[in-house]
């Protein structure tokens, strides 16, 4: 049996410490560095429509929903969009999913949503931005408190995509809870000639982690 | 070049430990404490119409088939059920394929966890829920047999509760797909008021390292 030498206090070592046998005791996840913001996805073709959630969201957005777009492989990714809302006055179209908080989530720790966004051919001539809802579910078919999304609605209006992120209140969150999303798209524009389409291309969770 | 000092059996610190360069070799996930009954989701908006698996479940339940109802933003979330079976007997159900995640340690702990219950009131028979669950053989069929006991659990009450279903899990490992069905069973007697069985949210929980 090998000699076991025994320090009762700190040992600080300068260089590297290679291990032959096992590290005892085993780790726990506790004791993981921390990474912050680690990125978990919410796919586009996880969003439903928002007030029929059975129902995928359509191939073309209509009334107040979103559709999801791009069918061309090799030229266009799947993508959450308005349809051309070109002198279409104020109009608003959302999308809905469910998301769980992940195992590694470090309780009360950070929690964003991002989405990649912008506008398609031509921006609004008076506005356009995305919003975020995000309620905690109480497993009862209900959810539970309030509105969680600390960020009001951010402007999408240029043709150049850009992350926008939205902060999430955290304190009652763990991980495992569910959280029910809506995403809004809204977009006022009164007379422009070429198409006037509001876009997401991505939409992640964003989460402090250990493990 | 730094020195080297060789401890040639065990080291036993009794404090903390602190190293300023690498920990050589680098951490295998067995030495990783494991986390029992680590929660993975199962959306609701991957289950399928059962014998479907094309189709969505449908908006409201008829025949055979559980529906996925929209709730109220805001007020309700989304949750399954077989809709308002209320003087009928039903049965009525959904499918879907889960995968056990890279930090799953094999054979250790499965289950399917649904937080359950009645909306507007119990039936007056019963109302309840099994679960079937095979490992996916990836070449388009099962192996083996049903990996759940197959117990009808009871759901006939107002006051949402999760129940589990263990499965058997001695040949699954890490990136296993398993094939799951879901059934929801009612028999009411009554016609005086809704009777809706539902589900409010389904977990994968596993044993994991890392």
């Amino acid at each position: 049996m090998p000699e076991t030498t025994i320090i009762p206090g700190n040992l600080d070592i300068q260089g590297n410490l290679r291990v032959r046998g096992t590290g005892l005791p085993y780790i726990p996840r506790t004791s993981l560095q921390q990474d912050d913001l680690a990125v978990f996805p919410i796919h586009v073709w996880s969003f439903r429509v928002w007030d029929a959630f059975a129902t995928n969201l359509p191939a073309t957005s209509a009334s107040d929903d979103l559709g999801v777009y791009g069918s061309s492989f090799g030229t266009y990714c799947p993508y959450i969009a308005t349809s051309d809302l070109k002198a279409a006055g104020a109009t608003t179209r959302y999308a809905r999913a469910l998301v769980q908080v992940p195992l590694e989530y470090v309780a009360g720790q950070t929690l964003q949503i991002r989405c990649a966004a912008g506008m398609l051919t031509t921006v609004a001539d008076t506005t356009a931005t995305l919003d975020v809802e995000i309620y905690k579910l109480n497993r009862d078919t209900l959810i539970t408190g309030s509105d969680l999304c600390a960020t009001s609605a951010q402007s999408i209006n240029s043709t150049t995509f850009a992350e926008k992120t939205f902060e999430l209140t955290t304190t009652t969150l763990s991980p495992g809870d569910w959280l029910d999303l809506r995403i809004a798209v809204a977009v006022n524009d009164a007379a422009s000639g070429t198409a006037v389409i509001g876009a997401i291309a991505a939409v992640d969770l964003m989460a402090d982690i250990q493990g | 070049m730094a020195e080297t000092t060789i401890i040639a059996g065990n080291l036993d610190v009794g404090g903390d430990l602190r190293f300023r360069g690498l920990r050589l070799p680098s951490i295998p996930r067995t030495e990783l404490i494991q986390d029992n009954l680590a929660v993975f989701p199962i959306n609701l908006a991957s289950l399928r119409k059962i014998g479907t698996p094309a189709e969505n479940p449908p908006g409201t339940g008829s025949s055979s088939y559980a529906a996925i109802a929209s709730g109220t933003f805001g007020t309700s979330a989304p949750y399954l059920t077989s809709g308002d079976v209320k003087n009928s007997v039903t049965s009525r159900a959904v499918e879907t394929v889960v995968q056990l995640p890279p930090s799953y340690v094999a054979g250790q702990t499965v289950k399917i966890r649904l937080a359950v219950g009645m909306l507007d009131r119990v039936a007056t028979v019963y109302a309840r829920i099994t679960v079937r669950a095979y490992k996916v053989e990836r070449n388009t069929t099962p192996v083996g047999s049903d990996l759940s006991p197959g117990t009808t659990q009871s759901i006939n009450s107002t006051t949402f509760s999760d129940v589990d279903d263990t499965l058997t899990t001695t040949t699954l490992s890490p990136g296993d797909y398993i094939h799951l069905e879901i059934t929801i069973e009612c028999s009411d007697g009554s016609a005086a008021s809704a009777c809706t069985p539902c589900i409010a949210a389904i977990d994968l929980v596993c044993d994991v390292q890392g």
